[in-house]
């Protein structure tokens, strides 16, 4: 099966100027692949580089070195240094990235937030909105809260904004840093069964998380990292789940 | 197990959609080595000054590089920002694109300005004047440069239609109603001076004369410094609401981060007239390379 | 040949400036001809009649004068006035030339504020004394920045001017001085002329020509040229009515009329303001026992 991600060698080293130029490594030659429809975990402890990893692939990070190559419906691209224009396109149309936590402009309502992430000149303003009614509805957010800001929401209902926005264009491929950090038992079910249904309509996942509860069941493989060696091993489900019974 | 249905959302009919929309491949503006020097100007100006020298006096001949070897693109539809400190050459570097000034050396195409064959810095006057007029829009900072106080409101709106051949009190009254709406002038002071508009009410009114002839290129020369808080907000979710509605492209000068990542996808960092940082705006403010943009970072509040 | 001899005093050159000062003022007014609407900028002479008394007119007249032109002078359409009487004679004393009130007979006419009501042929010249030539001196007072808008044709704020007036007094309320598109290129001041001469400018056969002797510049008409008042197409551009009024005097209703208001009584009367025309009028009815056709305005 083609893939629909290759990362090799990913390698992410922060220069820090005000620090007189001290360096930090945050990850070293992340290898893995993803293939399409693929639920991919990444584990490891806190400072392991697991976030890095995301932002780099999404450029929100500029990799030390490596390469991430991705097959967009235009052709495969190194989305770790192909142009800024490209990632723009990518973002809008095929990439989607759920942050750890909701940033939003105060000002703007819940079902706005998520018609922004449709892009427009593919969408009128109209459809856009009932499009992102019927997701906020799926994520059980109350209609009553639609048209208030998500600031006004608790952690829960935000972050299911959060990844209502980010699955809004239907992303070909779906980073999610820590989706269910902040989310009670119910919440978490919920977008179990959301990034399921976004699997069996195509998507492929990469989901970086602590909470094994939930996504031990759903991922397809997982991706170790260990904090001394950065180095990381693979394998399925199962591999992990007997990792963690030691 | 069960609980949510996506039915109705297929995935299949996004994506099929999706090759309607290429990465466009040709960008509105194309700015290269754009540079503006106040002074007489040496051979060594451009050499001796910048970021590493820590000024933009050249020490030899005293001229001010005010910016230097510039260069961008920005893409149709597409919001890009301009960051720096007070001097730093940024909002020389739109007046330059906008023909306020003249520039010293460099090139600019525009892509409704002969298909984007002629560089826009050399034309004449008039043409300069044209493409001003048609095929931009600027909004300042301080609302003097860009609307004439003692005209209407209506009238400084009548002024750019004017230009583009609308000989129609009626029409122009019609369209100048229309923008005023879309940026909430109340209706009842068009006929009024804008002398005596609040500040945030002039912005209004300047950026309603700016989209006047549907420019599809809009400046943004710190239009919210100076504003309360709240009427900041206000700008700043109309901007963000026209660039939605209309598709324009827009460039945000600023030295507001916060301004900044609010409007923009792309920023130019600019320090002593020079851009030392060019990126996505969530990657300058997530991982900044340059020493200048990590204390600029650091320095948000 | 010089038609009144006797009338020349003697230690003047012909037509007063002299021959050199003549000939720059010709080369200017062939520039103003060759660029219509254009004002051509010269170096304006002192003459014995003070600035702002129409010396721009009269440096064209006596730069244009020769032996045997036939000169009319007129004054807001009179040629009795103090200004055109003392014009008359400055011309008359330094030249010799013949001098007429009758339109028709004038090969070179100086006026100030009106173009007369008889239609003017091709042989004729017509000179205006002008106050203020820039038009757009009413919304940028720098000479600089007015030159490149002229320049650049750039008249958005003169348009601007017109849309405030018919905004708040709902019609365009400038009088007197309405401006004017040249050739479809500039924007011209025709002089304080009222409205009701402005069209007699489109597509006139004779040569106009304006001088403003305190500004310094000249520009012109040239016969045959478009001029075309500035209008919106919802605010079409009006001459002065006088409906229902006619002259006093003559029982003309097909010429600009003058208010007049009786002091005694306070009742309101209207003459002619062209004179000339208002007594030509008179006389031929008195010999033919009937009025004469009108023969005036583009309107025919």
């Amino acid at each position: 099966m083609v893939e629909l991600l290759r990362v090799t060698g990913l390698t992410k080293v922060f220069t820090l100027h005000l620090l007189g130029g001290r360096t930090v490594e945050a990850c070293r030659d992340i290898e893995f692949a993803l293939r399409p429809g693929e639920i991919l975990g990444i584990q490891g402890p806190s400072g392991a580089g697991k976030s890095t990893i995301l932002k780099c692939i999404y450029r929100t990070y500029v990799a030390t070195a490596g390469q991430a190559w991705y097959r967009s419906l235009r052709g495969s691209v190194d989305l770790l240094a192909c142009p800024v224009q490209t990632i723009l396109a990518l973002r809008r149309f095929e990439i989607g990235y759920v942050s750890q936590f909701l940033r939003v402009v105060p000002r703007v309502s819940a079902l706005q937030v998520v018609a922004e992430g449709l892009p427009r000149n593919e969408w009128t303003q109209s459809r856009a909105l009932q499009e992102a009614a019927r997701l906020l509805e799926h994520l059980r957010i109350p209609c009553d809260l639609w048209e208030a800001s998500p600031c006004t929401f608790s952690g829960g209902e935000q972050q299911r904004v959060n990844i209502a926005r980010a699955v809004a264009h239907r992303p070909r491929l779906l980073l999610m840093d820590e989706p269910t950090a902040s989310l009670d038992h119910e919440s978490r079910r919920l977008v179990q069964e959301l990034i399921l249904e976004l699997k069996r309509q195509g998507s492929s996942i990469v989901v970086v998380s602590h909470d094994w509860q939930t996504f031990n069941q759903i991922t397809d493989r997982v991706l170790r990292l260990d904090q001394e060696s950065k180095a990381c091993v693979t394998g399925g489900s199962q591999h992990v789940e007997a990792a963690a019974d030691h | 197990m069960g609980g949510i249905e996506l039915s109705g959302l297929n995935i299949a009919d996004t994506f099929s959609g999706l090759q309607g929309n290429p990465v466009p491949d040709e960008p509105l503006l194309r700015v290269r080595g754009l540079t503006r020097i106040y002074g007489r100007g040496c051979a060594e100006c451009v050499v001796r000054t910048g970021p590493e020298a820590g000024s933009n006096i050249c020490p030899i001949c005293a001229s001010i590089v005010a910016c230097a070897g510039v260069s961008f693109d920005l893409y149709a539809g597409e919001m890009m920002g301009v960051v720096g400190e007070s001097g730093s050459g940024k909002s020389t570097l739109v007046q330059c694109l906008y023909f306020d000034h003249t520039s010293s050396a460099g090139e600019a195409y525009l892509k409704s300005y002969r298909g984007g064959a002629v560089n826009m810095l050399g034309s004449s006057a008039q043409e300069q004047r044209h493409i001003r007029h048609h095929l931009m829009g600027m909004v300042y900072q301080n609302p003097h440069q860009g609307l004439r106080l003692d005209c209407t409101a209506g009238g400084n709106i009548a002024e750019k239609l004017l230009t583009a051949g609308f000989f129609h009190v009626g029409r122009i009254r019609e369209r100048a109603s229309e923008l005023l709406r879309r940026t909430e002038v109340p209706m009842e002071r068009m006929d009024h001076l804008p002398r005596h508009f609040s500040g945030g009410m002039q912005q209004r009114v300047q950026i309603a004369k700016a989209l006047a002839n549907n420019p599809p290129l809009v400046f943004l020369d710190e239009v919210t410094t100076g504003l309360d808080v709240s009427v900041q907000a206000r700008v700043l979710d109309l901007i963000r609401h026209l660039h939605r509605e209309l598709g324009l492209a827009m460039l945000v000068v600023s030295h507001n981060l916060d301004v900044i990542r609010l409007l923009t996808d792309y920023t130019l960092v600019m320090k002593s007239g020079r851009v030392v940082e060019a990126g996505l705006t969530d990657q300058i403010l997530g991982d900044p390379q340059h020493p200048y943009t990590q204390l600029l970072v650091s320095s948000l509040l | 040949m010089m038609a009144n001899k006797k009338a020349v005093r003697p230690g003047y050159n012909y037509a007063f400036l002299d021959e050199q000062t003549k000939k720059e003022i010709r080369r200017r007014i062939l520039k103003a001809v060759a660029i219509p609407g254009y004002q051509v900028p010269f170096a304006s002479r002192e003459l014995p009649i003070a600035q702002g008394w129409g010396t721009g007119g009269l440096q064209l007249t006596l730069a244009l004068v020769g032996p045997d032109d036939v000169v009319k002078v007129i004054d807001q359409g009179s040629d009795d006035v103090v200004n055109a009487v003392n014009i008359r004679r400055l011309l008359l004393q330094t030249t010799g030339v013949k001098t007429t009130e009758n339109t028709d007979a004038a090969s070179l006419i100086q006026t100030r504020h009106r173009i007369p009501e008889e239609r003017l042929g091709d042989w004729q010249t017509l000179v205006f004394q002008v106050p203020y030539p820039e038009p757009l001196r009413r919304v940028e007072p720098s000479e600089v920045k007015t030159r490149e808008m002229h320049a650049e044709a750039d008249y958005s704020r003169l348009w601007v001017y017109l849309y405030e007036d018919i905004v708040r007094w709902r019609e365009i309320t400038v009088g007197a001085q309405y401006p004017v598109l040249v050739n479809k290129r500039y924007v011209m001041d025709p002089s304080p002329i009222p409205r009701w001469d402005v069209p007699k400018l489109h597509m006139a056969a004779n040569l106009n020509l304006f001088g403003a002797g305190r500004e310094k510049r000249i520009y012109a008409v040239p016969p045959y040229t478009r001029v075309q008042p500035l209008e919106f197409e919802d605010h079409p551009f009006r001459v002065e009515s006088f409906e229902g009024k006619s002259c006093a005097v003559c029982g003309s209703t097909g010429s600009f009329l003058d208010e007049l208001l009786d002091n005694h009584t306070g009742a309101r009367r209207y003459t002619c303001s062209d004179t000339a025309y208002c007594a030509k009028r008179l006389l031929s009815e008195k010999r033919h026992g009937q009025r004469p056709t009108r023969r005036t305005d583009g309107g025919d």
